[in-house]
Formats: structure tokens, sequence, C-alpha cells
């Protein structure tokens, strides 16, 4: 009845992400909180001073409500850091009792095993598996507003579960590159500047770099040196290349954009729109390592390992050169089967809508057989259960007793044709 | 046992104990406070000694204060450290792409893959909401002009499947009694599913237990004479069954008492029952794909993970076979069941479709390769497995199938 699924302590480490994001997250809001102290401690300071040094009685009172607006002032900026960090805390809890709850159902399941128990345990994989897909459908659904992984995770009480509110950010400034907006991401780029200095990132010359691109494209060419002097020019020792193509697109630019020759191939793969995807990736790099989440969709991740894990050399995948199936022809296939009869394999990796991912990856590693207890083979050399291929002839009221029905090729046979096997 | 998680718990208790930036939050209210009492204080105060004496407070209140928030500031960045090193530190032990070793590229191709996968899955939970807005905003893209528009007929059968299941919860069968017998002919026919019996059986108990003997006697000669008829074992069951009535619902002593029990969880069953039946009539299988696949891929993850380290402590170790796992994966047996798999006795190795089973005479069986190397040329050769000899011409290609 085993699962034979990973303890609940490797659980704990698969998740570090989800554990870490929030801490981070606290961690940050904590450093605000201590800018703000010592910005309040110095701003205190000066007040008490202007306040012990007047000796005029009225001024003295002034001075002392002035502190204590201040102080009000600085309480509020504090309440609304504090409500942040327990709204983070919370999300730390949530996420451990949700581990605390698979541990409670492992425990009842070893106990008592029965198909209920495992129900039960089924059951927390199965939030598992749409927490996977909200994750997903959060972070490459281009939909900003309704976003159908934000749905999802509102349908299901999942708020406190993922980081919903820092992944939708990244995806509403992805999503504003690659519709070539860039406005969104010199924001955060000036919020986030002391970061990107730290890891060295070249992320703001290549989002100024492409600021210039667009001007040169549009033919605004004052406006295009104006960018290079003000921005590109401070990155003349980190980026001397690219700052020379930068000054041979006011010259070539045009002349590139008309031609096929090879030697201005440099400059129009600088005016091509594929560069707003690679500064899309290159944000949401930097974006999730500054935050602990994983550069790999994990959904992805699961669905690699848990494909090449169930491949069997039986499994019928068709090569991906075939165009992918579109969501309604995979569902009308799926309901004329309907009424299955019982060769309808129920095998996730070759099902409809995963044989083609399915064809990419490897195929599982199997040293023992895995067979049926009483293997039966007919004369057409098709080997089946004794008592499944019975069964299922029973059922079937157009047979005589003593006749069974190859459930694969139709084909009617006698009783006494089977042939007992011995696989070893 | 979960070491790891019993840390967590206590870790994390500790950790919202310390007040961290609410207690700096408490200390500027008392001092907030305390400073407008001087402040009306020093409104009315006349008395040079007590206005000075008042100041002074005023610039005590203020060190306090400060040297409060300085050593609240202090505590709360070692809690956070305490709480890193501690916990999460512990619980950081690989990063999950280690394992991602087989890309999944994020082709359009792919990606639109993926999308089916996720809708056929949505689709099942009742979620239909989420699947028809995206599509509505899709539309004027591309992908979507291609599709025609979802079936709405059959998302609103899984919202139907939903709200019987909620029914069921609440041990209300009449919805599912009536669906299993509108579809009767389905389910027992081609499917020789016993879920309709089940359910009067089900009900017929909730008669019982509530005291309404009549009730039941009169619903159970409604409903079970026919299954007596299709399938003779329900007879034993159904004479059980009304058997109990001689007997109070809650008498210990009565012979039928363990086997009438009921309880929500009689109804957890019959639900699991139910949408297994409900799918398959609608022609899909009852767990969806991708949650089998993920299952499989939380299953496999820690030994992924093995290998990936072994490997790097021994650069010799390497992939034999690229499309093929270097190692073998411990499923549950529900996961294997799909397929049969036949690994040669001799060349221990998987037939496929290019090396076949091959059945010999004697009924034992062996891969093509094997068979080819063990005859030599086409002559005669004895079964690796008994006494048998035989030529390749008498051996037959094989095929296991599945029920």
């Amino acid at each position: 009845m085993s699962l034979n699924e990973p303890s609940v302590d490797f659980h704990l480490k698969l998740q570090e992400g989800s554990f870490k994001v929030p801490y981070e997250a606290i961690r940050k809001n904590f450093k605000n909180v201590q800018k703000l102290d010592e910005r309040q401690f110095k701003k205190i300071d000066e007040l008490f001073k202007d306040f012990n040094q007047t000796n005029d009685k009225k001024l003295k009172l002034t001075k002392l409500k002035q502190i204590i607006t201040n102080l009000k002032q600085f309480e509020k900026k504090i309440q609304s850091k504090t409500k942040i960090e327990n709204e983070l805390i919370s999300r730390i809890q949530a996420r451990l009792n949700k581990l605390n709850e698979l541990n409670d159902l492992k425990n009842q399941s070893q106990e008592s095993p029965s198909p209920i128990t495992q129900d039960k345990l089924l059951n927390w994989y199965r939030d598992q598996t749409n927490l996977l897909i909200a994750d997903y459908l959060l972070k490459n659904s281009h939909l900003i507003e309704s976003n159908p992984g934000l749905k999802l995770i509102k349908n299901l009480n999942f708020e406190k579960l993922i980081d919903f509110d820092i992944i939708l950010v990244s995806n509403k400034i992805s999503t504003s590159i690659l519709n070539q907006d860039l406005s969104n991401l010199v924001n955060w780029i000036d919020d986030n500047k002391s970061y990107l200095r730290k890891i060295k990132s070249n992320l703001e010359f290549q989002t100024r770099f492409q600021q210039y691109i667009e001007l040169i494209k549009q033919g605004d060419l004052i406006n295009a040196i104006k960018l290079f002097q003000n921005h590109l020019s401070f990155f003349t020792q980190t980026n001397f290349n690219e700052i020379k193509s930068a000054s041979g697109l006011l010259i070539f630019a045009s002349k590139a954009s008309k031609t096929q020759d090879p030697n201005f191939q440099k400059y129009n793969s600088l005016l091509s729109p594929k560069r707003y995807e690679y500064l899309s990736n290159l944000f949401l790099e930097i974006y999730y390592k500054l935050h602990g989440i994983s550069k790999d969709d994990p959904l992805l991740i699961y669905l690699s390992l848990g494909i090449s894990s169930l491949k069997t050399r039986s499994c019928k995948c068709p090569s991906p050169s075939t165009q992918p199936q579109s969501f309604e022809s995979i569902l009308n296939k799926k309901l004329s089967q309907s009424h299955p009869t019982t060769t309808t394999n129920n095998c996730p990796v070759c099902s409809l809508e995963f044989n083609q991912l399915s064809y990419q990856l490897p195929y599982s590693h199997n040293v023992k057989s895995y067979l049926f207890e009483n293997p039966v083979m007919l004369p057409n050399g098709n080997i089946y259960d004794r008592e499944k291929l019975l069964n299922y002839s029973k059922n079937l009221t157009i047979l005589s007793e003593m006749e069974v029905k190859d459930p694969m090729s139709t084909e009617v046979f006698e009783l006494d044709e089977l042939i007992r096997m011995y696989p070893t | 046992m979960s070491d790891l998680l019993e840390l967590f718990n206590i870790e994390l208790n500790n950790f919202k104990q310390n007040e961290h930036i609410s207690k700096g939050l408490k200390d500027t209210r008392n001092f907030i406070t305390k400073l407008e009492t001087l402040e009306k204080e020093l409104e009315a105060e006349q008395d040079e000694k007590e206005y000075n004496q008042i100041i002074s407070e005023a610039n005590n209140h203020h060190k306090v204060w400060e040297s409060n928030l300085k050593s609240n500031l202090k505590n709360s960045n070692s809690t956070l450290n305490k709480f890193n090193k501690n916990i999460l530190d512990k619980i950081y032990d690989f990063e999950l792409n280690d394992v991602y070793i087989y890309k999944i590229d994020k082709t359009p191709s792919n990606l639109k893959l993926i999308d089916n996968a996720i809708k056929l899955h949505l689709i099942r939970n009742g979620d239909l909401d989420i699947i028809v807005d995206k599509n509505d905003d899709d539309n004027g893209n591309e992908v979507s002009n291609e599709d025609p528009r979802i079936d709405l007929s059959l998302l609103s059968k899984f919202t139907e499947m939903n709200q019987i299941l909620k029914k069921i919860q609440n041990r209300d069968l009449s919805d599912a009694i009536q669906w299993a017998t509108k579809n009767e002919n389905i389910l027992l026919t081609q499917m020789g599913s016993d879920l309709e019996f089940n359910l009067h059986k089900l009900q017929y108990l909730e008669y019982y237990h509530s005291g309404q003997i009549f009730e039941a006697v009169r619903y159970a000669k409604t409903w079970f004479p026919k299954f007596i008829n299709s399938n003779s074992s329900n007879l034993t069951d159904v004479s059980k069954l009304m058997s109990s009535i001689l007997f109070n619902h809650n008498d210990s002593n009565s012979p039928y008492h363990k086997l009438n029990k009921l309880s929500n969880s009689n109804f957890q069953e019959i639900s699991i029952l139910f949408s297994k039946k409900y799918c398959s009539v609608l022609g899909f299988s009852f767990e969806s794909s991708i949650f089998l696949i993920l299952l499989s891929g939380y299953i496999s993850f820690p030994t992924f993970l093995k290998f990936i380290q072994i490997k790097h402590l021994n650069n010799k170790l390497d992939w034999t076979t690229h499309n093929e796992l270097p190692f073998e994966i411990n499923q549950p047996d529900f996961l294997k069941r799909f397929h049969p798999i036949f690994i040669c006795p001799v060349s221990k190795e998987e037939t496929t479709l290019e090396n076949p089973p091959m059945a010999l005479p004697c009924h034992h069986i062996l891969s093509k390769q094997s068979l080819q190397k063990l005859s030599r040329n086409g002559g005669s050769f004895k079964c690796p497995y008994c006494p048998t000899t035989c030529i390749p011409s008498q051996c037959k290609q094989v095929n296991f199938g599945s029920i």
C-alpha cells in the first residue's frame, strides 16, 4: 500500500525555497525598519537639541509638539512594516502547517493502512499538484489582471502557500518588457540599484542600451545621443564593445536595416525585437535570484522527473515534429473513446495530453519483469492475465461460455486454445 | 522520525515569540504617551524647578526610547540570523534544478502542450472559470484562432460531478443514485461496476441507522431484487443487510454490528468510487495525468538526487544510455500497472519493439536477440530454463497486453 514517497523531512528540503522567499522578504523589511529607525534617531536628536536650546517657554512647547507629531508619523510607518512582517511570518507558518499535515497523514496511513488513509495522503499531493500549476501559471501566463494562477490560488484558498504577489510583480515587468515597454523595468532598476551593483549586473546597461536602440530605430538621433551621454557613457569601462556598436549604430542603422550583408549582422541583431526576449530573461534571472525563487519552473522539473520515471518501452509517443495537438481536439478524442473498452490505457505518459512531451524524455530503467499472475497466450501471440481475460469475456453477452475475446485484436478464440506461459 | 520538521516547529515558535519590530512599535507608543503627558504638564507648570524637572524627564525618555529601539534592532537582527542558521540552513541541502538533467525546453510547441495538460487537469477540479476566462482573453491571439471554443457542456459535466461529490460528503446520496440509475447500462454491462449497488446499500444503512426501519425495508424492496438477479454474490450481502433489521442498530450483540457500522468514511469511500466511475463514463481516467506524473516526480526525486550526488563524487560514473535512465525507481504498484514490462532473463534487458519477446515451444520466453545468440545461424539450441531443444523457426513473437 505504501506510496514509496519521500519522507517529511525530505519534503522540507524540497520546499526550502518556499521558506527562504518569505524569510528574505522579512529580512528586507527589517532592513527598511533599521533605516527608518536610524533616520528617526537623527531627526529626534535634532529636534531635542532645538527643544533643549531654546529658553522661550512657548517655543519649547511648539518644539515638543513637533517631536510628538514626528514620532506619530514614524509610528505609522513602523505599523505598516509590522503588518508586512506578520503577513510573511503567517506564510511561513501556513507552509509549515501543510507539512505538519503531511506528517499526520503519513502516520495515519502507516498505523491504519486503508484506501481512505491512502486517498487522504494522495489528496495532499493533489494540493501540491495544484500549487505547482498555480506557480507555473503565475510566472508564465502573460495575463496580469486576471492571471489564471491567481484565480486557482483563490479558488483553493492557497493564498498563504505561495508568494503570488512577489511573482506577479516580476511577471508584470517581464510582460511589459516583451511588449517593448521599458518604463516598469527602469523603475525597478532604480529601486534596486545597490543590489544590481553588488552582483555586478549587466541589466542596467542593457536596458539603457535598448532604450538607445529604440530611439535610433525611430530616427530620433538627438535624443539618442543625449541618452548615450547621460547613461551609456558611464559603462565605457565595462561594456566597451557594446559602446562601440552603439556608436556604429548612429551611422549604420538605417543602412543595416535595408541589407542582408553579413557585415551588418551585428547591427541587425541589435535592432531585432528578439532583444526584448533577452532583456526579459535577464531581468527574470536577476529578480528570481534576488528573491530566492527557483530559476527553472518547479512544475517542469517535476514533470521531467515524473515522465522519465514512468515512461516504458511500450509507451506510444509520437515525435514532437508533429504539430502540438489543440486542446479541443484532445478533448474530443478523449470523449469519442467514451464508454471505454478495457484496453484503453490510463498511462499518463502516453495519454493524449502528454505523449508529445514524453517523446523528448528518456525511458525508465527496469531490472525486473512486471507481468501478471497467470499469463496465457492466445493463438495470435497476445499474452494476457487469465483471470482478467475470462472476466472481460464473461461480461460480453455475445460470447458463449467456452469463448474468449482478445481485447486488442477483437478476435474470438475457444477457451482450450489458451496456452499457459512461463516467463521467468 | 521527522527531526527537521520538529526542529522547524520549535524554531518557528521561538522566532514568533521574539517581537522584532512590534516591540519597537510599543516602545515608540510609550514614548509618545509619555511626551504627551509631559506636554500637558509643561503647559500648566509655573514653578521653575518643576519646569526644569519636566524637561530633563523628556530628555530621559528620549534616551530610554533610543536605547530600547537600538537594543531591539540588535535583538531582531540576531533572531533573524539565528532562525536562518538554526533551521533554514539545515533544510538547505540541494537546489531543485540539480536533478533537472533532461530539460523540457520552453519552446512555443512545448508551452502549448503543457498548457493543454494543465487545462485538462483543471477541468476535473471544476475550475472552469479559470480556463474559460483564459480562452476569452487569449482571443485575437493567433494560437486560439485555430482552436474552436471549448465545449461548455463538457465543462458543466465536471461541475455536476463536483456538485454530486459535495452532496455525498454531506451524506446526501440522492443525486449520486439518480446518476447511477441513469447510466446503469454502461456501468453494469460494460464496466461490471457495482457502484449502483453500493450506493443503494449505503442509503439503506442510512435509513436503518436513523431508526427508519420501515423506510429501510420499503427501500430494500424497491431496489435490491434486480441486483440479486444480476450477480449471485450480492444475495449474501442483501440477506445480511435484511437480517440486521432484527437487531437494533446500536446493539453490539448483533452479529451484523461490525459489518453495518456507518461513518463518514463510508461516504468518503463511496465518493472515491463515484468519481472513478463518473470519469470513466465520460471517457476520462479517474486520475489526471499531470497529477500522476508529478506524484511520480516526487517519488523519484530522492533517487535522482542520490545519483547526481554520487556522480559528483565520482566523475567516471556516467549515463550509459542517453535514452534510458541509469537507475531504477521504486514505484508503487498503482503507478506501474499501466504497461506490462518484460525483462529478458538471459540478457537482463527490457524487450522493445526492435527486440521483442519470443515464446519457445516449451512456453518459456526470451528476447529475440538472446534467442539469436543462443541459436547461432538458426541452428537448434537448448532452452536455458528446461531440457527442451528447439530451432528459431519454432519460436513465436509474442506481445504482452494489459486488461
